[in-house]
């Protein structure tokens, strides 16, 4: 029986999004999924009174017509959050209607189907935001181009929290380790390309890059001669086909997603907090494209951020050493931390003084870090 | 580094607030894409008329800065909420003071809503607690939060209805709470 503070049966173990709620109404999540939904619902009165009259028949009415008075102000996750609930509400509306039970799996509606996936509807508690925000007040200092502030959406771990995240963690295996280089043929038909196809990827100091969330990450098409595709595992499978092999051969289509809104949907969960999910979503990446540097660097990222400190440094050792080099200098400070914390303080001493020799953003702390060690009883 | 610029989507309620409170539209906005939709589903629950709430929400949005000009609120979501839900009661006064009591009466949040009891409390203390509780209640409590049962699988367990696990549930953590402070009281003495 679960019980003490490091894993609280009293407590959810996450942030709760929109689509967890939007799929928790329709009757599809499993019932452990509706199980950490339902503690959200227990533990939040003005989600649990939201829920109860978003569920009510013409709620969706008025809440088509509310974002029509919303202040005005740059348009953010809002837009998408009042049609997410509009469908929402569609959904809890033909649910009722149905007379079905919360969790029951196998219920969807095409409708449904097109909300917004990352918007937030009760954050993480202080209890799973460990914020360590020194790390990126420095960045402050860094210039315009390069600057970051955000602070609140990322988390590192304080020394003696490891076995308590440890404990809390549900981290899938590692995905298998790649057998070759280039990435796996496509799902659909390659485009016919004028110049050819490109070459493997080539360290270049140039890189397109885009952001997500405010996380950086390597185009796909510097990586990848075609665009890739994700193919989706899991899900639930609609009443009228009789098993999910039968739904995804009738609709290949719905089982498959655009690197890019994966990893819009996977860096929304890093943004958030939830590193479990966001490594799950990244390792189904890896399964399929191995040598992914975007998704090498954030899953040790995660991976670090959950006490998993061997894998931490294993994962952005790849991105490290990738022929993209974009990482090069974050995956080797983050790995240097990894080590430290996996094999102690001499294992990482030649790794910390790797960061100060190259003289890059990290080097500073690291030769702080260095000191601080040294000096320390 | 990996990160770039900070934006308002991940600044706290309280930082929205302040941010407000100097005058900031985007951190009004902010509010709204936040709560908005929340404190319109609250509207419906108590009013179960999608214009009023609608409206209800909107007025309340429209005072907003006013309001935390006036008020000290250290947390915006539970202030928020009790702002909502008193202003759906009054607009429920006025149209039928009978049913406002009815509906007061089965809504009422939790007075004492500190569940820090619960989130401290070590195995043992947990276990005679759950004890004390009546059948219906422990049980209920035993098979959704201790062994992460779902409403539905509960209700399967124990033969009662979703509705009344849920019921229970709620009604089980509150006289959880009462009795672990009673036993932390004991044990002070």
């Amino acid at each position: 029986m679960p019980t003490g503070t490091n894993n609280n049966p009293f407590t959810p173990r996450g942030p709760l999004t929109q689509e967890q709620l939007l799929r928790y109404l329709r009757g599809e999540l499993a019932p452990g999924e509706a199980h950490e939904v339902e503690l959200h619902l227990e533990n939040d009165p003005l989600l649990r009174d939201a829920a109860e009259g978003l569920a009510l028949p013409d709620a969706m009415e008025g809440l088509a017509r509310l974002d029509a008075h919303r202040p005005r102000g740059r348009m953010g996750v809002g837009a998408w959050a009042i049609g997410g609930l509009v469908v929402l509400a569609t959904g809890a509306v033909l649910w009722m209607m149905t007379g079905d039970d919360p969790d029951r799996p196998g219920k969807n509606t095409a409708a449904a189907r097109q909300v917004g996936r990352d918007s937030v509807l009760v954050p993480a508690t202080l209890e799973q935001q460990v914020v360590f925000t020194t790390e990126l007040e420095q960045a402050t200092a860094l210039p315009e181009s390069l600057r970051s502030a955000y602070r609140g959406g990322d988390r590192f771990v304080r020394p003696g929290e490891d076995a308590l995240l440890r404990d809390t963690a549900i981290v899938p295996e590692d995905p298998p380790a790649p057998v070759q280089v280039l990435p796996p043929a496509p799902l659909d038909p390659a485009p016919e390309v004028e110049e050819g196809p490109k070459g493997p990827p080539r360290p270049s100091a140039s890189r397109k890059l885009m952001f997500v969330h405010d996380l950086k990450l390597v185009q796909p098409d510097e990586l990848y001669p075609v665009d890739p595709v994700l193919q989706l595992a899991g899900g639930s499978v609609e009443a009228r086909y009789g098993d999910a092999r039968a739904q995804a051969d009738a609709r290949p289509e719905d089982r498959r997603e655009p690197y890019e809104r994966f990893f819009r949907t996977a860096m929304g969960k890093f943004a958030r907090g939830d590193r479990q999910g966001c490594l799950t979503d990244l390792f189904t990446v890896l399964e399929q494209y191995p040598d992914d540097v975007n998704a090498h660097f954030y899953a040790g990222l995660c991976c670090y951020d959950l006490g998993l400190f061997p894998r931490a440094a294993r994962l952005l050792d790849r991105a490290r050493t990738h022929q993209v080099d974009t990482f090069a200098e974050e995956a080797e400070w983050y790995r240097a931390l990894s080590v430290e914390r996996a094999s102690g303080r001499e294992a990482a001493l030649p790794l910390l003084n790797a960061v100060v020799a190259r003289g890059g953003f990290y080097a500073e702390r690291a030769r702080k870090h260095v000191a601080v060690e040294a000096t320390a009883p | 580094m990996f990160l770039r610029r900070k934006t308002i989507g991940t600044l706290s309620d309280e930082d929205l607030v302040a941010r407000m409170k100097s005058g900031q539209q985007e951190a009004l906005a902010a509010l709204w894409d936040r709560y908005a939709q929340l404190l319109y589903g609250t509207g419906m629950k108590y009013l179960r008329d999608a214009e009023r709430a609608k409206d209800t929400v909107v007025e309340l949005f429209a005072e907003l800065p006013e309001l935390l000009a006036r008020h000290e609120v250290k947390a915006f979501r539970p202030w928020a909420h009790t702002v909502m839900r008193n202003r759906c009661l009054m607009l429920l006064r006025k149209k039928d003071p009978a049913a406002l009591a009815e509906e007061a009466l089965l809504h009422a949040p939790d007075a004492a809503d500190d569940d820090a009891v619960l989130r401290e409390a070590t195995l043992q203390r947990l276990e005679a607690a759950v004890g004390e509780l009546k059948d219906a209640q422990r049980d209920c409590i035993r098979l959704f939060y201790l062994e992460r049962n779902s409403y539905r699988r509960t209700a399967e367990r124990t033969g009662l209805t979703v509705e009344q696990v849920r019921s229970h549930v709620q009604n089980g953590r509150r006289n959880l709470r009462l009795i672990l402070q009673r036993h932390a009281h004991r044990n002070e003495q």
